[in-house]
């Protein structure tokens, strides 16, 4: 049996062990709070809810259950294991047994969350009998299975890609399904902020327009991780009043999380020893305890070495590996690979599990012993949704932080208050961007004709007006119409990313099957020619990217090293539009090309992870065409001058962290998300001939934040000054100028260092928001 | 798009109280064409015209004798006189809600002439109207006629009529596309309209616009108004609507005589058996396609000869000629140990002589084959119900079986 208790007491007296152990904290055992089955739900359903053990909700669910039978949207916070799903069903599947044409929509941000929730709803529907339709709806759905999901689906699961480009611009299709659409779930809330949750949010403003022209209005439920923020998200996607189920009633046993620093190996260069040793080590010394592991890697390549490693020890201790299972888990699987993983945690025939972030999102796997973290993931609200993988109602769990080199790795375990005190990343949304305003609005004047003083919610005239001149959509009448032979959502893509997928087929022995599929930049820099590619345990070499057919071959192979691809980014401007004086520096607006390029890869003895050779690779460069600013350090300008008078070798010090300290504030006004904006900064800048720093958007063509930026400039480097003199930190930390860098020689406190540039900076800086018409272009 | 958003920018700073709903009123004024539409055209509704042509109809015997004497798709109970050969025309290719019909064009007989109504919507706001006439026009009809109306033209109607909130039309539609896509899909390059037009009945239209460039046609009228450039469209959708008329005559013809039209004696069959147009389709149109099948079903030498004895069988059963079928199906199943053969075999066995077992024991003899492992599912199911049926008729008093599951 697993004793995670002993094993808390055997790590707690090993003080080889807890010499590297930062803090280690205990969270106490909170007891669940419930509340009786509700007295309107139908006997049936309360007998299959009894068949699976269930004859009282927790509280939160029985909140939730009330909120949408009396009409009430609302927002549940959902930590790891507490009944989510329950939250959203019971309410839905009472409704359609009470009235069989009723219709919900579930969304799920992406298409593995979606099938996973197929496979328990249908637990719920076969075990009730009821015989209610679920249908997926997605990229994948074969055409011959559409027109039944449309027609019969009573729940059909989407995603919001598909609600935009496929069903709400042909919403006549979908007449019978929302006639009768009485709920709409949206899971994972969470992952609707930035650019991204922008764009949803216009995509909910179109299905509720259409919503009113069949009369109907659905309540929404939506589901969300612990974050900062969750009603405020809620209430600005859903734009409405929504209600805030935060109070959890699942019980949850005695938690320990530990954060662990791996020891020196060499002290004089303040070597440590690597996360993936440390991570497979103790994954090893829990599994052997039969304590259910997830191990979290920050890489796919590390992901296969974790679970390699760690089933090639347990191998060479036992016969059988002791009968116990781990397996790998991350994108590039097929999906029917991943549905098998899945199940085997839920069943528990897989013992432990190494993964990327992509079990971070609330596919249910059951509830684990231990979790390990092979790195800090880079938020807050991440490591908390990782470390709560571990955790079950009743026992015991343990969840541990390793430390890998990187400075913020090391900051968190340098100072555990800060990781245990700071409140989870709040999730911002600008609804009204307008970029994503005007592609929205002109796939609603597709969907349905726009009356001339028709809300979108807040006026539109203008922006109608704006179409209108552009040629693509018509007033007639008191409507404007869609007068274009174009086909609107098609150009408009909800994700930065590219969806289109590599292929990956095993040619060895002359077979040729599918073994797995990789999103295009993924693929450049794991699946090359030559490249070692590790796949659930097992060893390939490229043979051939083939990225025109969209596939690569590979074959078994047998090398002792595996591949590491060093890619290289590069920024070319292609087009100043204008440069202002701004805040003491120049400001320049612009398209610019972001060139990632992979051209060379390291080799990398497995075990030992020494540097045995290195390849080149010739794959053309990924290009992403984008808007950005520039914030040019001028000479004598205010913010050239301030950046002249710092002793010379904290120049460079200085302007990495300004990039740092303008990540960290500018999404709270741009209402951004961190990732949606890219950072990259330059001594010397051949295009501007001075310092400068960039500032673009990470989302392809722009989406209006580098325009944004420069409007929101003046209050980012006040806020800026602000947070470096509040910040309580010796010399910087990952909330202002990020953390000190052992790697980095500097004599001194760049922190106080960038201080005083700012305060030198912004004393002399004059805001003169006039723009200047760029005469060169 | 940047362009976009700096102008919306310069606007807003130039003017916060901007009078928009004035500024775009204005430049409606401008864009909104004069629709100076002359000659036929009357206008009939706020932006919704019409036209009306009658032209002289050559080729109409093969329709009426059709009719008459029953084709494959006409018979006597459909009156030609109720016939609407329609198309449409629309402001895009890919569908969706925001695809609109600008134009819509109906053919109906009337003796050895054709009338042909055009109903042409001149801007967004009379479509409502639009919708009415479109809709009456083609209620008036019994059975409407058209090419890939099926999946296109009807489905963005039916669109345009629930986002108008107006009942869509209902008349059973004959979709010539089906049945010309059997009889010259093999001979043509694309099946297209135009392509068979051209190919099959030698139609040559002097000044033509490509279809994939109307919808741009009337775009630019919305913007500019003028109704120069829209001449050829109307010009293309009366020819359409005509060749309609002259396709279905043409397709009765084929089959009726097949010799003549050098076509596909094989697809003509299967057009014959597999035809959903079931209350056309005689006797003495099936009778006619067994000839040209009987000599390539006898000709082993033929690979195709196998498949023209299936189809030969299913028209003799279709006509009851079972002293023909019976011993070609009997030689694929001895022989040639041909599945459908077998399944043919019991079923004649089952339903004409009433004899389970002899039946039951062709289906399990063929069950036994290695290669009818794909029709395994097919062969077990009937099996068991042959079973059944045995058990019943020799003693129906001891079985209290369920209801009957054929
Ligand atoms: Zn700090």
């Amino acid at each position: 049996m697993a004793d995670i208790n002993r094993i808390i007491s055997d790590l707690q007296n090993d003080s080889s062990f807890m010499s590297c152990v930062t803090r280690w904290e205990r969270i106490g055992p909170r007891p669940g709070r419930y509340c009786e089955l509700p007295g309107d739900l139908d006997p049936r359903l309360q007998r299959a809810l009894a068949g699976r053990g269930i004859s009282r909700l927790y509280s939160h669910q029985g909140q939730a259950y009330r909120n949408a039978r009396s009409g009430h949207d609302s927002v549940v916070v959902t930590p790891t294991a507490s009944g989510k799903t329950l939250c959203y069903n019971l309410p839905v599947l009472q409704a359609i047994i009470e009235r069989p044409e009723t219709r919900a929509l579930y969304l799920f941000p992406t298409k593995a969350l979606s099938q996973d929730q197929q496979s328990e709803l249908g637990e719920v529907v076969l075990a009730s009998e009821f015989g209610i339709k679920v249908a997926t709806y997605d990229g994948d759905t074969p055409e011959s299975l559409r027109a039944s999901a449309r027609e019969t689906g009573q729940i059909v699961i989407s995603n919001p890609d598909m609600l935009h480009a496929g069903i709400l611009p042909n919403h006549p299709k979908w007449i019978k399904f929302l006639k009768q659409l009485r709920f709409v779930v949206i899971d994972e809330l969470h992952s609707y902020r930035g650019v991204f949750g922008s764009q949803v949010t216009n995509v909910i403003r179109r299905l509720k327009r259409i919503c009113r022209f069949y009369n109907t209005d659905p309540v929404f439920i939506c589901c969300s991780a612990t974050i900062g923020n969750p009603l405020q998200l809620a209430q600005t996607v859903l734009e409405r009043e929504v209600q805030l189920i935060d109070d959890n009633g699942a019980p949850a046993g005695e938690r320990h999380v530990v954060l662990y620093n791996p020891p020196l190996v060499d002290r004089v260069q303040g070597i440590r020893r690597g996360v993936v040793n440390e991570a497979q080590k103790l994954a090893i010394r829990l599994l052997r305890q039969k304590v259910k592991t997830i191990v979290f890697s920050r890489s796919r390549v590390r992901t296969e070495l974790i679970a390699d490693y760690v089933n090639k020890s347990l191998a060479n201790m036992y016969t059988d590996n002791a009968r116990i299972r781990v397996e790998p888990y991350r994108g590039g699987y097929l999906p029917s690979e991943r549905r098998a993983v899945e199940k085997g945690l839920r069943d528990g025939s897989i013992h432990g599990v190494v993964s990327t972030n992509a079990l971070e999102l609330g596919i249910d796997i059951g509830g684990l012993d231990a979790a390990i973290l092979g790195g800090f993931p880079g938020s807050i609200s991440s490591s908390w949704q990782q470390l709560g993988r571990a955790g079950r109602r009743q026992s015991v769990s343990l969840a541990i932080l390793i430390a890998s080199a990187a400075p913020l790795d090391q900051y968190m375990v340098a100072n555990p208050d800060y990781f245990f005190g700071r409140a989870p990343e709040s999730a911002f949304v600008d609804a009204d961007n307008i970029y994503v305003l005007m592609d929205h609005l002109k796939c609603a004047v597709f969907e349905l004709p726009f009356g001339a003083d028709e809300g979108f919610p807040q006026a539109v005239t203008e922006h109608l007006a704006l179409l209108e001149e552009e040629g693509t959509i018509r007033l007639s009448g008191h409507s404007y119409y869609w007068a274009d032979r174009g086909y609107p959502a098609e150009g408009v893509s909800l994700r930065s990313a590219t969806s289109d997928n590599v292929v990956i087929i095993d040619t060895s022995g002359g077979a040729h099957s599918v073994i797995g599929e990789m999103d295009r930049p993924s693929a450049k820099e794991m699946l090359f020619d030559n490249a070692i590619y590790l796949h659930r345990g097992e060893q390939y070499v490229v043979l051939q990217l083939d990225l025109h057919n969209r596939r690569a071959l590979v074959e078994r192979s047998n090398v002792n090293y595996f591949t590491d691809a060093l890619v290289k980014r590069d920024i070319k401007v292609l087009h100043e539009d204008h440069r202002q004086q701004l805040c003491g520096c120049e400001a320049a607006v612009g398209d610019i090309l972001v060139r990632t390029q992979v051209a060379k890869f390291k080799k990398i003895r497995f075990r030992s992870h020494e540097n045995v050779g290195y390849g080149n690779i010739s794959l053309p460069e990924e290009e992403m065409h984008t808007r950005a600013v520039a914030m040019i350090f001028a000479e004598g300008s205010a913010a050239g001058n301030a950046l002249a008078q710092l002793p010379p070798t904290m120049i460079a010090p200085a302007m990495t962290r300004i990039g740092a300290l303008i990540r960290n504030v500018a999404p709270f006004f741009l209402l951004c998300d961190a990732r949606d904006i890219g950072i990259a900064e330059r001594l010397r800048d051949p295009h501007f001939g001075a310092a400068a720093l960039y500032i673009y958007d990470a989302y392809p063509g722009g989406s209006g934040l580098a325009e944004a930026f420069v409007t929101v400039m003046p209050e980012v480097l006040t806020a800026a000054r602000e947070l470096i003199a509040g910040c309580p930190c010796r010399q910087g930390c990952p909330s202002c100028v990020g953390p000190r860098d052992s790697a980095e020689e500097i004599d001194g406190d760049p922190k106080q260092a960038l201080g005083a540039l700012l305060e030198a900076w912004l004393a002399h800086a004059q805001p003169l928001p006039k723009t200047q018409t760029a005469a060169r272009s | 798009m940047r362009n976009l958003y700096q102008r919306l920018k310069q606007q807003r700073e130039a003017s916060p109280a901007l009078p928009a709903a004035g500024a775009a009123a204005a430049a409606r004024a401008v864009a909104q064409p004069s629709a100076d539409l002359a000659g036929e055209w009357q206008p009939v509704a706020q932006q919704v015209w019409r036209a009306v042509y009658r032209s002289p109809l050559l080729g109409s015997d093969a329709l009426y004798r059709s009719a008459a004497h029953g084709g494959l798709l006409l018979g006597p109970e459909i009156d030609p006189h109720g016939l609407c050969f329609f198309d449409s025309e629309t402001t895009g290719l890919s569908g969706g809600a925001g695809t609109t019909v600008f134009l819509l064009a109906c053919a109906r007989l009337h003796g050895a002439e054709l009338e042909t109504t055009l109903l042409f919507l001149s801007d967004f706001s009379g479509e409502a109207s639009f919708l009415h006439l479109v809709r009456d026009q083609l209620m008036s009809a019994q059975t409407l006629v058209s090419y890939n109306g099926r999946a296109f033209d009807s489905n963005i109607l039916r669109n345009r009529f629930l986002l108008n909130r107006i009942d869509p039309p209902h008349r059973p539609h004959i979709d010539l596309l089906h049945p010309a896509r059997r009889l010259f899909g093999s001979l043509l390059e694309r099946c297209s309209l135009a392509v068979v037009e051209r190919d099959v009945l030698g139609v040559t239209r002097d000044i033509d616009i490509d279809g994939a460039l109307i919808p741009d046609v009337w775009l630019r009228f919305l913007r500019s108004g003028r109704t120069g450039e829209l001449q050829s469209v109307f010009a293309h959708v009366r020819q359409d609507v005509v060749s309609l008329v002259a396709l279905l005559a043409k397709i009765e013809e084929l089959v009726a005589s097949p010799d003549r039209g050098g076509i596909d004696p094989l697809q003509r069959a299967r057009l014959l058996v597999e035809s959903p147009y079931r209350r056309a389709g005689s006797v003495r149109l099936r009778r006619s396609g067994l000839q040209s099948l009987s000599v390539l079903a006898r000709d082993p030498s033929d690979p195709r000869s196998a498949i023209a004895a299936r189809y030969y069988c299913a028209l003799l059963k279709r006509c009851g000629n079972w002293d023909v079928a019976v011993p070609i199906w009997r030689d694929h199943f001895e022989r040639r140990r041909s599945v459908w053969a077998a399944i043919e075999l019991a079923k004649f066995y089952e339903h004409r002589c009433r004899d389970y077992a002899a039946a039951a024991e062709t289906v399990a003899h063929a069950a036994g084959w290695d290669h009818a492992s794909a029709m395994q599912p097919e062969l077990t199911r009937r099996l068991e119900r042959l079973d059944g049926k045995q058990r019943r008729a020799s003693g129906s008093s001891a079985v209290r079986g369920h209801s009957d599951s054929a």
